[in-house]
């Protein structure tokens, strides 16, 4: 006889990884990334593992993205988890990587050159193959960086910091939330509307960033975090709680600013 | 470019002081283009050429990220309710939010007892250009923290 057990789960001891900016990625790093997403990229769009699918959670299809609202940080890292470990199926150990926009007033280089090594950079554009799709919605992602007249630069250093030095988590979330959105008015094309935004690989780096605030403003208000009535809510599509968001070692990863590594007496 | 000019608010003074004001637009909808808000407090002239100045009465600014495609079928992106009292899926993705704008600063140069609130709304969309309901929203509310 066949049953299903609910067991327990083990615990494990695991090695976190880091994600790192993506103006510190060595040269390796960045190659792994390229070709995780030039992978999930060549899947088909009816294959969960691949890059349709996971842009579909956050517009046209599913549109299941929480914005403007206190699930937002909670939906989105969950959402970045799934889609890392989609990238580590078909490229085991890469990381996602951040885009400091504060710092770096353009699109990073490594999101913005056309062809690497003869090759199209699947950072730079990914297409939209949207089953059932009407005519006048866009194929493939694109950009307009700085083209729309009230947002000609990306937010300044100061709406970030502002946000850091949020007490609390409403008023973080709600400064946070002003600033994502202006990166994403500034970057403009597919970006600029949620329903095609996360189909833009420079999405994710975005999106990075924003969870890497999160992360960092945690760490400075220990316990601060989103509304207790919330906690237990699952969020879609695939359930987890927001209380098992709150935790990035608990979902395998960091931030670092850099990392190192040399063999050990083992190796 | 959509201009929108509130009524008055009225403007605590000396008799309530604050460390804080908030500008709340409650309920607003989210169905159509991104946009940009721009808030300006006292001068219900603004337009798009007026300079984001304190001089001018420039409070700060919003955006809302707005969903422009509809994907689904008739009356898939109207916000609807719960179906009923055990229905547990999550809130329609266009239910209508409340966005907060911190105006402390701004407030506290109004030299008036009551203010109005101006907010002039540019869609990243060129072909909403001339349209004059790009911002939508139920209430706005002046809250000061004491």
């Amino acid at each position: 006889m066949t049953v299903t057990v609910a067991a327990t789960p083990p615990t494990v001891s695991a090695t976190i990884l880091h994600r790192k900016s993506v103006t510190k990625l060595e040269a390796g790093q960045l190659a792994d990334l390229r070709r995780a997403f030039r992978e999930v990229i060549a899947l088909a769009p009816s294959d969960d593992r691949g890059y349709q699918y996971f842009a579909g959670w956050h517009g046209v299809p599913l549109g299941l993205c929480r914005h403007h609202e206190a699930l937002f940080l909670p939906w989105h890292r969950q959402y970045l988890y799934y889609f890392e470990l989609a990238l580590q199926r078909q490229v085991p150990g890469v990381s996602l990587a951040w885009w400091d926009w504060t710092v770096d007033r353009e699109i990073p280089p490594a999101f913005d050159e056309a062809e690497v090594e003869g090759e199209a950079n699947p950072l730079l554009q990914a297409p939209i193959r949207v089953e059932h799709a009407r005519p006048e919605w866009p194929t493939e992602s694109s950009r307009a960086p700085g083209s729309f007249p009230q947002q000609p630069e990306l937010p300044q250093p100061s709406a970030y910091q502002e946000a850091m030095e949020a007490a609390n988590f409403n008023d973080f979330n709600s400064l946070i939330t002003g600033v994502h959105d202006e990166v994403h008015m500034w970057v403009m094309g597919t970006m600029s509307d949620p329903s095609w935004a996360a189909y833009d690989p420079i999405f994710w780096a975005h999106h990075t960033m924003i969870d890497r605030a999160w992360a960092l403003w945690q760490a400075a208000h220990p316990g601060a975090n989103p509304p207790s009535n919330l906690l237990g809510t699952k969020l879609q599509p695939n359930g987890m709680t927001v209380s098992e968001t709150l935790d990035v070692n608990q979902l395998g990863y960091d931030y670092a600013g850099t990392t190192d590594h040399v063999p050990g007496t083992n190796a | 470019m959509h201009r929108f000019v509130s009524q008055p608010l009225n403007v605590p003074h000396h008799e309530h002081p604050y460390y804080r004001a908030d500008l709340e637009f409650e309920g607003v909808e989210r169905f159509g283009a991104s946009f940009v808000g721009l808030v300006f407090l006292g001068n219900p002239e603004a337009d798009e050429t007026t300079a984001q100045t304190p001089a001018q009465g420039y409070a700060g600014r919003f955006t809302v990220f707005g969903h422009s495609v509809c994907f689904g079928d008739a009356g898939h992106c109207d916000v609807a309710g719960r179906v009923s009292p055990f229905d547990r899926n999550p809130e329609h993705p266009l239910t209508p939010v409340n966005i907060t704008v911190q105006i402390t600063d701004a407030l506290k140069r109004v030299e008036e007892t009551q203010v109005p609130v101006t907010v002039l709304a540019f869609s990243s969309n060129p072909d909403d250009a001339e349209r004059q309901d790009i911002l939508r929203f139920s209430r706005l509310t002046l809250v000061t923290y004491d």
